[in-house]
């Protein structure tokens, strides 16, 4: 456990966890029926593409009929690769055929089913429920009160089929008032704020950890919590410098090999589950015994990779 | 017919001796025999039930100390006459209008064990209910019971004394060559009578079938010059539990002539008595019964068994001897040709139960049933086995493979999650494979999941493969087959589409290209 495995992908570009990719749900201002599913790894500006702020950049279903401007209600985080954004995404889009969902627990029977966004967030909890998606640890941000209630109202009875994370954002919007265009204007204004309000926070807790991870690996070799075998950022053979967890909590400086920890991941939850696993969801950190997420883990370990480790 | 049936006794009699010294006192005590056997219906009729003691009176009976009753008949042959008696005594307390019935009923009963004819009636007048029902009581198996006696039911041919014991094949051959060569006049009928009078009519009724020793080789008899019968059943007395245990008895027998044959029991060799010098001592046999005697059926009890003969014939006829070793015994066969791969087990009974639970998963197990138990056996609590390991060999699964319709083989590929093929030899081909690395004993859904075990194992065998898995790197689906396969070459059998259900529970990025 103690030397880095020996990784036949480095010849290509090291892959690298996102630091955000989100799939969100759009809600038409004006046409409180029309919705659009989406995916990207920046959402204000894709919001801006949707309303046709920013002139580059697709968006080709909302510029139809007088559906803009858009209001982005919800958004679920923390997809650790694009692939399984884009899945979930296809998969929200198609509720009435994915193969995440069982076809006896679909609530979209057909195509042209599922207009409303009952059935929207139905199909998504759905999905969040499915072992594939539940080992991204996903977060569902919400930016509307109404969106809120229906979430709550759970109308498809599909929390009972898992636990699923959600919050609400604070300065949540209600019900717009279309009476005329300015107010119009103002509501898609203040949701924009709002969801760049909510990147940067993500953006600002990104950077504030791998600052401190990075001050950590500067210092040079560090042994491995795990195994002691010691590693080392500042040198320049590549040997030196494997994949490192960090335990995430401010006051923890545990730091281990990945591979180590995700040893260390993996019994305890084979050992919890009675059955193999390759991913574990999570843990609690060897040292400060505080839960810790395996996506999360992932995440910095390969941005420290990436940027100070080949 | 009488003078015919005269001089064959007196044949037979003076044979060893000149037949010129004819005794006619003697003929004369035979013809009047053969009187009171025509009228033996009639003197049945009237005879005292107390005197139709069990085995005597079944004609086939012997002295005390010869007869062969097994226990365990005798004890419910007693245990029904105590419940006569209760019977009688209860009956005295019986209301006078059920009387009539009852009395009938008790009567059936006590006459329980009549002459052969007395029962033959019995048994079509009652025809269940009362012999069924006696035979019930003595073996306890309703079922045979009732076969027994429908298959007797079927027969209409005539029914007669097959209780005597009389001279086997040769030696009627030999008897009836001589009355020819006395009497060259007398005709096929005559000599069928005579026939008849000394062997009796082969009896086909419930009793006398019950008698007959098990179905063997009868060719002996076939150059019986009249019919092919020859009771040559040296064995007059068989224990119940062996008349009910063979089945030759039981089932429906053609009857394609009258004299239906009363095969022998015994293997050739050893029934046929030679004649040809020595008649004249094999037949001489030495008399049981005083004779001066005549014997009174309505009087006395024979004593004849001894000796194995006729009771009806007479005292001064000669006696045929048997070998007194002639008893019907079957061998038992151990399971398996090779004795060498066969173990032999002693136990006493009371463990054989632990041993069949113990060992019947690895062991065949056959149990040697001792033949015909006509004595009591020595060590009763010993029992013989026979083991022979059971063979499993990988054969046999790939035959029973083969034999599954190749909707079943599809059904079974479908589910354990292998690739489809068209031809069912690549089906099977893949299902062998795939019991070479999974375990095929359980069902195909928990084979699935032995796939996914094993894929599991796979990827942990292999630390850049996990790693990647495990930073949530996506992996085409090619890439991750060519690395599987690699690994361990089963996995070419599986299907993609189990290759992607596995990966999405394992929660692994796949993508397409």
């Amino acid at each position: 456990m103690s030397s880095s495995p020996v990784n036949e992908t480095d010849q290509c570009e090291q892959h690298r966890v996102p630091d955000f990719y989100c799939c969100y749900l759009l809600q038409s201002i004006c046409k409180r029926q029309s919705f659009y599913i989406g995916s990207t790894p920046n959402p204000v500006r894709r919001l801006r593409q949707h309303n046709g702020i920013l002139a580059r950049g697709g968006a080709y279903r909302t510029k139809r009929g007088n559906t803009r401007p858009w209001e982005m209600i919800l958004l679920v985080h923390g997809f650790p690769c694009k692939v399984a954004a884009l899945q979930f995404e296809h998969a929200w889009q198609h509720g009435y055929k994915t193969h995440y969902i069982a076809e006896d627990v679909r609530i979209v029977k057909n195509r042209n089913g599922g207009r409303s966004l009952h059935h929207k967030l139905g199909v998504m909890k759905l999905l969040l429920t499915h072992v594939y998606f539940q080992h991204m640890s996903l977060r569902i941000e919400i930016f509307n009160l109404e969106t809120q209630r229906i979430w709550e109202q759970d109308k498809f009875q599909t929390q009972n089929y898992g636990h699923i994370v959600s919050s609400i954002m604070p300065g949540a919007l209600g019900v717009p008032d279309t009476s005329n265009s300015e107010n119009v204007k103002a509501f898609e204004c203040s949701n924009l704020e709002l969801i760049r309000s909510f990147y940067a926070q993500c953006s600002e807790k990104d950077r504030l950890r791998s600052m401190r991870y990075e001050e950590r690996l500067a210092n040079g070799m560090i042994p491995c919590s795990i195994c002691e075998l010691p590693f080392d950022y500042t040198s320049e053979e590549e040997v030196m410098k494997p994949m490192v967890g960090f335990c995430y909590f401010n006051g923890c400086d545990f730091v281990a090999h990945l591979s180590c920890l995700h040893r260390y991941f993996v019994d305890d939850e084979q050992l919890l589950l009675g059955k193999q696993v390759l991913i574990p969801i999570g843990g609690k950190c060897p040292d400060c015994t505080r839960s810790i997420k395996w996506t999360t883990i992932v995440k910095y370990s390969t941005l420290m990779k990436t940027l100070y480790g080949s | 017919m009488s003078i015919l049936l005269l001089s064959v006794r007196i044949l037979i009699q003076m044979e060893p001796f000149d037949v010129v010294g004819m005794d006619l006192r003697r003929a004369r005590r035979n013809l009047q025999l053969v009187g009171e056997l025509e009228n033996e219906d009639d003197n049945l009729e009237q005879r005292n039930v107390a005197d139709t003691q069990v085995p005597e009176e079944m004609g086939f009976s012997s002295p005390p100390e010869s007869v062969f009753v097994s226990t365990q008949v005798q004890s419910r042959l007693d245990d029904v006459e105590q419940e006569e008696s209760v019977k009688g005594l209860l009956k005295r307390f019986k209301y006078e209008d059920e009387e009539p019935g009852e009395s009938k009923k008790a009567h059936g009963i006590k006459r329980k064990k009549p002459t052969q004819k007395r029962k033959h009636k019995n048994i079509d007048e009652y025809g269940d209910s009362k012999g069924g029902k006696l035979l019930k009581q003595l073996s306890g198996k309703h079922k045979k019971v009732k076969d027994m006696i429908n298959s007797q039911r079927k027969k209409t041919s005539v029914r007669g004394h097959s209780q005597y014991d009389t001279y086997n094949a040769e030696e009627w051959g030999y008897i009836h060559q001589k009355i020819l060569k006395r009497f060259p006049q007398s005709g096929a009928s005559e000599m069928k009578q005579v026939f008849h009078h000394i062997y009796g009519e082969v009896g086909c009724d419930l009793w006398s079938a019950s008698q007959q020793p098990p179905e063997g080789d009868d060719s002996v008899l076939e150059p019986v010059p009249i019919g092919k019968a020859a009771g040559n059943h040296e064995v007059n007395v068989l224990t119940l539990s062996q008349v009910m245990s063979d089945k030759s008895i039981v089932e429906p027998e053609d009857d394609e002539n009258d004299d239906s044959t009363i095969p022998d029991s015994t293997d050739d060799a050893s029934i046929v008595i030679p004649i040809s010098d020595h008649v004249e001592t094999q037949f001489y046999t030495p008399r049981t019964t005083p004779p001066d005697e005549i014997i009174d059926l309505t009087q006395e009890s024979f004593k004849v068994v001894k000796s194995l003969i006729s009771p009806l014939k007479d005292a001064d006829t000669p006696l045929v001897q048997v070998p007194a070793t002639r008893t019907s015994t079957v061998r038992f066969q151990p399971p398996c040709a090779d004795p060498a791969k066969c173990l032999t087990v002693k136990l006493p009974r009371r463990q054989v139960a632990l041993l069949k639970e113990k060992l019947s998963s690895k062991f065949d197990i056959a149990e040697e049933n001792g033949g015909v138990l006509d004595t009591e056996v020595e060590d009763l609590d010993q029992c013989t086995f026979y083991l022979q390991p059971k063979v499993r060999s990988p054969i046999k699964e790939v035959s029973k493979l083969a034999t599954q319709s190749a909707q079943k083989l599809r059904q079974s590929i479908k589910i354990i999650g292998l690739k489809p093929s068209r031809s069912k030899s690549q089906m099977i081909a893949s299902l062998e494979a795939a019991s070479q690395v999974l375990d095929s004993s359980v069902t195909e859904l928990e084979q699935r999941q032995l796939i996914y075990e094993n894929l599991t194992t796979l990827v942990q065998a292999c630390p850049s493969l996990l790693e990647r898995i495990y930073t949530f790197q996506p992996i085409s689906v090619e890439d991750l087959l060519a690395k599987l396969i690699k690994a361990n070459p089963f996995v070419d059998q599986i299907d993609e589409v189990t290759i992607r259900t596995w990966a999405d529970l394992q929660g692994i990025c796949l993508t397409n290209s």
